[in-house]
């Protein structure tokens, strides 16, 4: 059968991304084939950077250069507050929006028995550590409403408990800007027992 | 409810063609093997993005062939909306309503069909899990967030089970880690069991009167919802009260489930019981009996649908009617016909009385390919 080696391999290697398909993968590498030679080993050096370079924070899991990373050595922002969150880019949208100004924390996925994810396996020793030493007033279950995001927030919750730390979850509700008639059952069922006084 | 049209391509046995439908009776007469049930499935699937037959979609789509597609015009509350379905063997289903992707448990666009068939009989005599379907089915269409519900049940369930499988390896597991799970375990299977109950009782008197004037005789009927942790003469319990004895029995049952390593009790353990005079169809009745219970169930199906959305069902009736006598047959047509939309499946169009056949449309099916006779 017809067939270049090392093409191949990039192929299988693309195939491996998330969202990838192998059609998708073939058009990729046929485009990295016929890109000049430098923009190709661009896209290797940043690669090869991005894995050199980012690293996790000993303090709140994030991805960044430096570490302790920019958030966490930001002397101007809310230390009293932290926003448990399951994945490094759920911190990226909590910053795009510029209302929250407290500190983060990182688990690293939510608890899955299903995928052998248990509490173990998240940052979540690391979260009562911080906990422990500093001065925190709220924390901020910020995990996904799904069934495992909430049984992650279920499992930290309890933990908290004892520490007597104001503990609140992410409010389920109505999107803003949306018409009533186009939120679903669930939605609407969420906002209703949410709602509050004006 | 009624669908208008259909557009099939590389559907099962069948290439490509369209048809028109009358909003009253459709009869698909032809020969066995022929596709006269492809038909119906495929009417099924477009109008609900699932088969009645199989679990497998894949093998819908016709041998050699890539791709399967379904268009057609449905109308719900007088407004037609255009229904599309597709299925490819690399990429999965895409369901459209109006061009726009529409999830498959988006009930809100589906069109109700009631399928009547042979199989119908082992909601009767078979395994609980056929009877707790039966009911979830009814319950996704007549209940607003239900499949939300069973969804998200369905995850807990399978993370709850995924961890009791660890216990007695390594350490085991903590209390900490099941407790997790059984908030939300509680949460969703007290409603699910409470909606059940609540759509047994209903159906349970529509199902009475129904099973009554099928037979002739005067029997008392009785559905009894026989749930994994409370007894059966507690009916009427409140969504509270479920919860309550569920989350008590939770956890006096944690030992034995630990040993068994899966969840024990809850609405995935239920079952309902068809009690006529007394006797429990599904242990006692006869073949017969049984056959009748399971049309009447149907029958108090589309009743029941009628009443609650204020909507006819689509009925389809894949040549359910071979195997009754005359008379029973005459009041399973009578109680359907004039009613709504009827697809009806046969292999001999002489077995009907004439009036039942007055205004319908019919069709002949002969080897995949569909000849639309008109009207009689």
């Amino acid at each position: 059968m017809y067939s270049i080696r090392a093409l191949d391999n990039l192929i299988a290697r693309l195939t491996r991304l998330p969202g990838v398909g192998e059609r998708t993968a073939r058009r990729l590498a046929f485009h990295i084939l016929k890109q000049p030679d430098e923009e190709a080993i661009h896209l290797a050096d940043a690669i090869k950077t991005v894995k050199e370079k980012v690293k996790r924070c000993s303090i709140c899991n994030n991805f960044c250069e430096n570490d302790p990373c920019s958030i966490c050595k930001d002397e101007r922002r809310d230390r009293t507050t932290i926003c448990v969150v399951e994945e490094p880019q759920d911190v990226l949208l909590f910053e795009r929006i510029r209302e929250y100004h407290g500190l983060y924390h990182v688990l690293g996925g939510s608890i899955s028995p299903l995928k052998g994810v248990n509490p173990e396996d998240l940052a979540i020793e690391p979260l009562l550590n911080r906990l422990k030493n500093g001065n925190i007033k709220e924390v901020i279950l910020a995990t996904d409403p799904d069934t495992e995001g909430e049984a992650t927030a279920i499992y930290i919750s309890r933990l908290l408990h004892p520490l007597k730390i104001k503990v609140t979850r992410l409010a389920h509700g109505l999107p803003a800007g949306g018409d009533l008639e186009f939120a679903d059952e669930i939605t609407l069922t969420h906002a209703l027992k949410g709602r509050r006084e004006i | 409810m009624w669908l208008r049209n259909i557009q099939i391509s590389n559907f099962r046995n069948f290439s490509h063609f369209e048809l028109e439908f009358s909003p009253t009776l459709n009869l698909f007469e032809g020969g066995n093997a022929q596709g006269k049930t492809n038909l119906l499935e495929a009417i099924y699937c477009l109008g609900r993005g699932t088969s009645f037959r199989t679990s497998t979609d894949q093998i819908m789509i016709k041998w050699n062939r890539d791709t399967l597609y379904l268009s057609g015009e449905g109308e719900i509350e007088g407004n037609f909306h255009k229904y599309e379905f597709s299925l490819s063997r690399d990429s999965g289903k895409i369901r459209r309503v109006n061009s726009h992707k529409v999830s498959i448990g988006n009930t809100s666009y589906w069109l109700w069909m009631v399928v009547f068939s042979a199989r119908d009989i082992r909601i009767i005599q078979a395994g609980p899990g056929y009877r707790r379907n039966f009911l979830d089915e009814l319950l996704f269409f007549t209940s607003p967030g239900f499949s939300h519900i069973r969804f998200s049940f369905n995850k807990v369930l399978s993370q709850r089970n995924a961890l009791l499988g660890l216990a007695g390896e390594k350490g085991g597991i903590e209390d900490k880690n099941i407790e997790v799970w059984d908030s939300q375990f509680l949460e969703l299977g007290s409603k699910i069991i409470y909606l059940r109950l609540m759509i047994l009782r209903k159906l349970e008197s529509i199902f009475c009167d129904i099973y009554r004037e099928l037979t002739g005789l005067n029997r008392s009927c009785q559905f009894i919802y026989s749930c994994s942790f409370f007894k059966e003469k507690n009916n009427n319990y409140s969504i509270e009260d479920i919860k309550e004895i569920f989350s008590s029995q939770l956890k006096k049952i944690r030992s034995k489930e630990l040993k068994y390593r899966v969840s024990l009790i809850g609405p995935h353990r239920d079952d309902f019981k068809i009690i006529v005079s007394g006797i429990d169809q599904r242990i006692f009745g006869s073949q017969g009996e049984q056959k009748i219970a399971s049309i009447a169930l149907r029958l108090a199906e589309v009743a029941l649908v009628r009443e609650i959305k204020k909507e006819q069902p689509i009925v389809l009736l894949d040549d359910v009617t071979s195997d009754l006598d005359p008379p029973r047959e005459r009041f399973l047509l009578e109680a359907l016909k004039g009613k709504g939309q009827i697809f009806l499946t046969t292999v001999d169009l002489s077995r009907f009385y004439p009036e039942f056949l007055s205004d319908s449309l019919i069709f002949h099916i002969e080897n995949g390919k569909v000849f639309t006779h008109g009207k009689r």
